[in-house]
């Protein structure tokens, strides 16, 4: 095939050639077998993904040496045809890394369909700093619950808010009952209507024509007058008379979602966070300065979103942190009781402590096993905490 | 609009073929609305204090031992909170539970209402 140019070669010992459509070729395979992973010469390398078993193209295989020097664990920037910039964690909690679908040459990577419009791509979340790839951070909290033994607990990192640029702290184990749950977008739209609904009362309301003031008398005589026929000043059909078919008083549009759907909603809505990078945990909530202005630098410096959801448990939370998010408006602290799904999905990112992590926990996985009602949990029971 | 082009055109092929001035005249309601430019968008501020603290506390049950019920944070009329029906059915809890606090008037038009809709529901229509 003409213009080809020689390709960098593996450490595996393969030797690539770049054709002129941009299709990687191997040409030959030097060594033993040891390194092949089933190709052979004349294959086309049509794609890659981040897995350090297949090949990837010449601009990763520069940063694939780098990281066999450095370690594992360094972020990889992918150029696709596109020219999307996609960043991969490498990490036990590995989100699904996304897989091109084989392009013969010519075409482009991704089926039309799927092509996301590189102003849609965050770019900003894709420059976050990664955690250092060579120290072995402590697990702080491994999970109070018995973890299912099909099941591995999802591990996050643990931050602090002391300073802008503190490094992580540990790693925290998060039950997957609780935060690595099937994603069922009915259920958190479901629960997001409700949310919505049962707090509406609409006290919209018009008059009945027996309402209107006035309209008893027979305006004129039944016959003769050369008029319509009418019986009242305030029937429907009269201008200023009652409306006979409109709204009727304060209405209520109030019901209850099971107890479970609501619960499953929260976990939902937890595990989406997690998995689409928008979790952090903290180990408190202590900031040196009730500055707002420090926080806003800070969320900006880690390019953690726009809007923020800091959650944590107890009454009393610290007052610097009260004090700061007063005047901000996307950047809010609730506590762990007042966790719901429509605030968090109006927030971009939600931001834990530890304790809120065990509370929440604690609090969702118990309707996993718990006895059905016999009469609301409000009446005491014996075996309830 | 394009009525008045359509009566321009009109007008115009009359004037050629009968050389007489024609009126214009349009009896329909498109030239009532009156559009000199596209309207502006209204500016809606999303992250007001009622609109970023929307929806905290729904879960106080789950979340918060069952001490409280979500029903207990709607804000309303007593008759209706926490509660769903039909307008008879909203009627006669309000009579219940607020009649005797009501004024004279208003009790009056309620019970000739309360009246009516019973015989509605139970008398007339397919449904009794």
């Amino acid at each position: 095939m003409p213009g080809h140019r020689r390709g960098r070669s593996l450490s595996e010992g393969l030797m690539l050639e770049e054709s002129e459509k941009g299709g990687l070729v191997v040409s030959s395979v030097i060594g033993g077998s040891s390194g092949n992973h089933g190709l052979k010469e004349g294959d086309e390398i049509v794609g890659a993904t981040i897995n350090f078993d297949q090949l990837s193209k010449d601009d990763v295989l520069k940063i694939l040496k780098l990281m066999d020097d450095n370690g594992f664990d360094k972020k990889v920037q992918v150029l696709t045809k596109n020219n999307l910039s996609k960043s991969m964690g490498t990490l036990d909690s590995i989100k699904a890394p996304e897989e091109l679908a084989s392009s013969f040459s010519g075409e482009d990577a991704l089926p039309s369909n799927l092509r996301i419009p590189s102003n849609l791509v965050d770019r900003a979340r894709a420059e976050r700093p990664p955690p250092p790839s060579d120290s072995s951070l402590p697990v702080l909290r491994r999970c109070d619950a018995a973890v299912p033994v099909h099941l591995s607990p999802v591990q996050t990192w643990v931050e602090t808010l002391e300073r802008r640029d503190s490094k992580q702290l540990g790693l925290v184990d998060l039950h997957p009952d609780v935060f690595a749950v099937p994603t069922r977008i009915d259920i958190l739209h479901e629960v997001e209507l409700w949310q919505r609904n049962f707090k509406r009362i609409s006290r919209a309301h018009t008059k009945v024509r027996s309402e209107v003031r006035g309209g008893g008398k027979k305006p004129w005589r039944q016959k003769g007058s050369g008029k319509a026929r009418h019986g009242s000043i305030r029937s429907p059909i009269w201008r200023g008379g009652g409306v006979s078919h409109g709204p009727r008083g304060p209405t209520s549009f109030y019901y209850m979602l099971p107890m479970r759907v609501r619960v499953q909603g929260l976990k939902i809505a937890l595990s989406s966070k997690l998995a689409q990078d928008y979790l952090h945990v903290v180990d408190t909530l202590n900031i040196p300065t009730p500055d707002p202005q420090y926080l806003m630098d800070l969320i900006r410096y880690r390019h953690w979103g726009e809007s923020v959801l800091i959650v944590d448990v107890g009454e009393e939370l610290p007052e610097n942190i009260l004090q700061a998010t007063e005047s901000l408006k996307t950047v809010n602290v609730i506590p762990a009781i007042g966790l719901n799904v429509h605030s968090m999905l109006k927030h971009e990112v939600l931001v834990l402590t530890l304790e809120a992590v065990k509370f929440l926990e604690n609090k969702l996985l118990w309707h996993d096993e718990r006895f059905t009602l016999l009469y609301p949990f409000k009446l005491p029971y014996t075996d309830l905490p | 609009m394009s009525l008045l082009r359509g009566l321009l055109k009109a007008g115009v092929s009359l004037c050629h073929s009968t050389l007489q001035t024609t009126r214009q005249i349009s009896t329909g309601v498109c030239c009532l609305v009156r559009m000199n430019a596209i309207p502006e968008l209204k500016k809606v501020d999303r992250w007001t204090e009622k609109r970023s603290m929307f929806g905290v506390y729904d879960n106080i049950g789950i979340l918060g031992d069952f001490k409280a019920h979500p029903k207990d944070l709607i804000v309303g009329p007593v008759w209706v909170k926490g509660f769903r029906g039909n307008e008879l059915q909203r009627l006669t809890r309000k009579k219940r539970m607020v009649g005797d606090r009501m004024m004279t008037q208003d009790k009056h038009d309620m019970e000739k209402r309360i009246r009516f809709l019973y015989r509605h529901f139970n008398r007339f229509g397919k449904h009794r």
